[in-house]
């Protein structure tokens, strides 16, 4: 006998100002979350708004379904003459969509940079593992070569004294 | 009229007037916006910009304006605490060369668990927008802090 679990229904936040909508993703976006991205669109849609924006700023993780919703619901606007933008999109998710052959710079609003919730409660517990001089590429090579000339003038004085 | 204010740090916080402008060219913001950048080397061109502003000034325009949009500065906080005027706090962070460290921005998680409004993306911006509220930022009474000092040193 086989059981199906079904997906746990799942509500994204809408905020309309100026009849402009903004939705909110969630920190995943997986495959539930793709289904109610994709309500969540058609319900907007039906609205005719000139632009939708999509407030990607605390989704720090996307799967295939969450992509696919994503192009979905760009495609779509786009037939319909709706403008859609992303906002403040994680690194990770932007080299999800040009895994996929979308041009980040033309759906994205790139002046809206933003710091996730997970990222800032983390900051508390992070510790520093080695002094910041470590990482320095210039410091090294002073290091390096100040060294070796150090060496040089040691070698050169110790075979001047045994002349 | 919005007041945007970023407070006199030595480190511009750019980021924040990219915010605005961009609030401004989506159409989440149709209103007369009066913005003091402090160190930013940029601001959106729809503004009234100062870079800083006298006491009596800032006070004026605190009471002139219908919601305010500024900085985590501590400052800040307090002159907006006594203003009585909604307005959301937008933390510096060390990660975009805003400040020397991420302070305000453990300060804002501290005050929005008292329910302070904090925008950490554009999207909390527009959030705010649609309900803008004032909320007294006290994170600790006196009594519970002095009650606290005493437990901790005699």
């Amino acid at each position: 006998m086989i059981t199906q679990t079904p997906l746990q229904t799942v509500e994204l936040p809408i905020t309309i100002l100026n009849e402009i909508p903004l939705v909110q993703l969630p920190t995943y976006l997986s495959t539930s979350e793709a289904i109610a991205l994709k309500a969540t669109c058609q319900q907007m849609w039906e609205k005719q708004p000139v632009q939708i924006i999509l407030d990607l700023s605390q989704t720090t993780s996307i799967d295939s379904s969450g992509i696919a919703a994503l192009v979905s619901c760009l495609k779509t606007s786009e037939e319909r003459g709706i403008k859609l933008f992303m906002w403040s999109v994680h690194p990770q998710v932007i080299t999800a969509l040009l895994l996929v052959g979308l041009k980040p710079s033309q759906i994205i609003d790139s002046e809206t940079e933003a710091i996730t919730l997970a990222g800032a409660t983390q900051l508390k517990y992070q510790l520093p593992t080695s002094h910041r001089s470590l990482h320095s590429l210039v410091k090294r090579l002073t290091n390096t070569i100040s060294a070796l000339i150090g060496l040089g003038i040691t070698a050169l004085w110790r075979t001047s004294k045994n002349y | 009229m919005i007041l945007v204010t970023v407070g006199t740090e030595k480190y511009p916080f750019n980021r924040l007037m990219s915010w605005i402008r961009v609030l401004i060219a989506r159409g989440f913001i149709q209103e007369e916006i009066v913005v003091q950048y402090g160190s930013c080397t940029y601001y959106p061109s729809e503004v009234s910009a100062y870079s800083l502003l006298a006491h009596d000034q800032f006070q004026e325009l605190i009471q002139r304006s219908r919601l305010i949009i500024s900085h985590c500065g501590e400052g800040t906080i307090l002159l907006l605490a006594a203003s009585r005027k909604p307005y959301i706090l937008v933390p510096r962070s060390q990660r975009f060369g805003e400040h020397v460290d991420d302070h305000q921005i453990e300060l804002a998680l501290a005050l929005a668990q008292n329910r302070v409004p904090i925008a950490l993306s554009p999207g909390d911006l527009v959030r705010f927008l649609t309900l803008p509220q004032w909320v007294c930022p006290t994170i600790v009474s006196t009594v519970a802090l002095c009650q606290r000092l005493q437990n901790r040193f005699g």
